[in-house]
């Protein structure tokens, strides 16, 4: 299972810039963050010609995300781009993906890849994470695991949860670095503490199998449930193995039965728990089908 | 799909195009077992093994394979057996005829083996499965007999059409569980 798991951080490519609003104390970005963006606009465009790059950055990102006014990709490219050029990282960052996914400009991994350096270079952690990724895919930058991995690391430490978790699977299977299992646990630690569910799944596997980390089933199960809680389909027949074999809690079938029911409609089988499952009596599954229903209706009032 | 069961052709088998499909069918997130192949049920990492009936060879497969395999035997229309290995401690038992045949289907066979499993699924706690079946409607009338798995033949992938119908048999399976 930890295989498959891995094939699927590497192939990941979440891309996030997090709010555009950082803190910045200008008018514009106070509108913005009180959600008044047609004000923001406004105000952003004075701001611009009187020369803030910040201000650039803003008004793509208004554009981009259709908030008030019409989403127009082209308009957030241009408007990004005057930020770029006027060296804001979250402006060379947003272009970046823009020129990435070819929207609103005409698709171009290696200026995106441009774009994500000069932005990386200046600290920007979703920057280095996605240049991480081309150089991992070979996408307009030529493969190169080890730069990768550099950059990798650089986005980990700068605190992004993606990429501490594929970083931890560089480490586990020695991609742009040399296999190292402590290493490997300590970033997959690092991500699952920052709540990210399949990082939760990876490190309580770990923990279970002592594996890079001292063995410990109680917190192993913490956060299999963690990442169950969270509709992670992997955890909950985890969780529900937990249950149905007596592991860290005492054997509950009906809770074994709830997590496996709720793993299975995501669509994830277990032939071990659909046969426990069948051994169940009529009360027992009953009992576990409400407790499926009353969790998923808990998730849809959150 | 709870599983999918790699067929023995009594053939020696290479064993890099078994593993290679087992990891496939383990990386979608779905349990392989073995036809009787033991000690490659073993050796490859698969899930399982489903072997005929026969205590001594279930004896053997659980010391080799250890608890938490899965271990079915095929016990064709034979109660006896099947008491017998769900008492030693077999994952399941299945029914049905050990011959697979979907033109004409086997009515007899299938409706003997919807005997046993109406009376299996009364008494016993072990899982039984229906074997051999290739037809979404006798599918859906086994489960609701009380059939905790279905498994089709090995001759539903000379239908062009196989994905369909093992949809079909899921689908039909899944009827009657919603409306349990």
């Amino acid at each position: 299972m930890r295989r498959i798991l891995a094939g699927a951080i590497i192939a990941a490519c979440a891309v996030s810039a997090g709010a555009p609003a950082s803190a910045k104390e200008s008018e514009s970005y106070i509108a913005f963050a009180e959600g008044k963006y047609l004000t923001a606009l406004g105000l952003a465009e004075k701001e611009a010609e009187a020369g803030s790059k910040e201000a650039y950055t803003l008004m793509g990102e208004i554009y981009a995300e259709g908030l008030g006014v019409a989403q127009d990709y082209a308009k957030a490219a241009d408007a990004y781009a005057k930020g770029a050029d006027l060296g804001d990282p979250n402006a060379q960052f947003s272009l970046g993906r823009l020129v990435a996914e070819g929207r609103g400009v005409r698709k171009d991994p290696e200026i995106a890849g441009d774009l994500f350096e000069h932005a990386a270079k200046a600290g920007n952690a979703a920057a280095q994470y996605n240049l991480a990724l081309l150089y991992l895919h070979g996408s307009g930058r030529l493969a190169d695991e080890i730069k990768a991995a550099e950059w990798m690391k650089k986005a980990a430490e700068s605190g992004n949860p993606q990429a501490q978790y594929d970083l931890g699977a560089f480490y586990q299977f020695g991609r742009g670095v040399p296999i190292d299992k402590v290493k490997a646990a300590e970033w997959a630690g690092k991500a699952a503490q920052a709540g990210l569910a399949a990082a939760q799944v990876e490190y309580a596997v770990m923990l279970f199998n002592g594996h890079g980390v001292d063995k410990d089933e109680k917190r192993g199960a913490q956060l299999f449930r963690l990442a169950a809680e969270q509709g992670n389909p992997v955890a909950q027949n985890r969780l529900a193995r937990l249950y149905a074999n007596g592991v860290v809690y005492d054997v509950d079938l009906v809770q074994a039965a709830k997590w496996h029911l709720l793993a299975r409609d995501a669509g994830v089988s277990d032939f071990t728990l659909d046969i426990m499952l069948s051994k169940l009596s009529d009360e027992q599954r009953v009992e576990a089908e409400r407790a499926v229903d009353a969790w998923e209706s808990g998730r849809l009032t959150e | 799909m709870a599983c999918v069961l790699l067929c023995d052709n009594g053939e020696a088998t290479e064993e890099v195009p078994v593993d290679r499909l087992i990891d496939l069918v383990q990386g979608s997130g779905v349990a392989c077992l073995l036809e009787n192949r033991i000690e490659q049920t073993e050796r490859l990492g698969a899930d399982g093994v489903h072997i005929a009936a026969n205590r001594d060879l279930y004896a053997q497969a659980r010391r080799l394979l250890g608890e938490s395999a899965n271990i079915g035997v095929g016990c064709g229309l034979d109660r006896h057996e099947a008491m017998q290995l769900a008492e030693a401690g077999t994952d399941y038992v299945a029914f049905g005829s050990e011959t697979p045949n979907i033109e004409p289907p086997n009515i007899d066979g299938i409706d003997q083996c919807a005997e046993l499993i109406a009376w299996w699924s009364e008494i016993f706690v072990v899982p039984c499965v229906a074997w051999n079946i290739d037809n979404p409607a006798q599918a859906e009338r086994l489960a609701e007999l009380g059939a905790d798995f279905v498994a089709p033949s090995r001759l539903i992938w000379q239908d062009e059409n196989a994905a369909t119908i093992i949809a079909e048999i899921d689908s039909a399976i899944g009827r009657v569980r919603s409306s349990a």
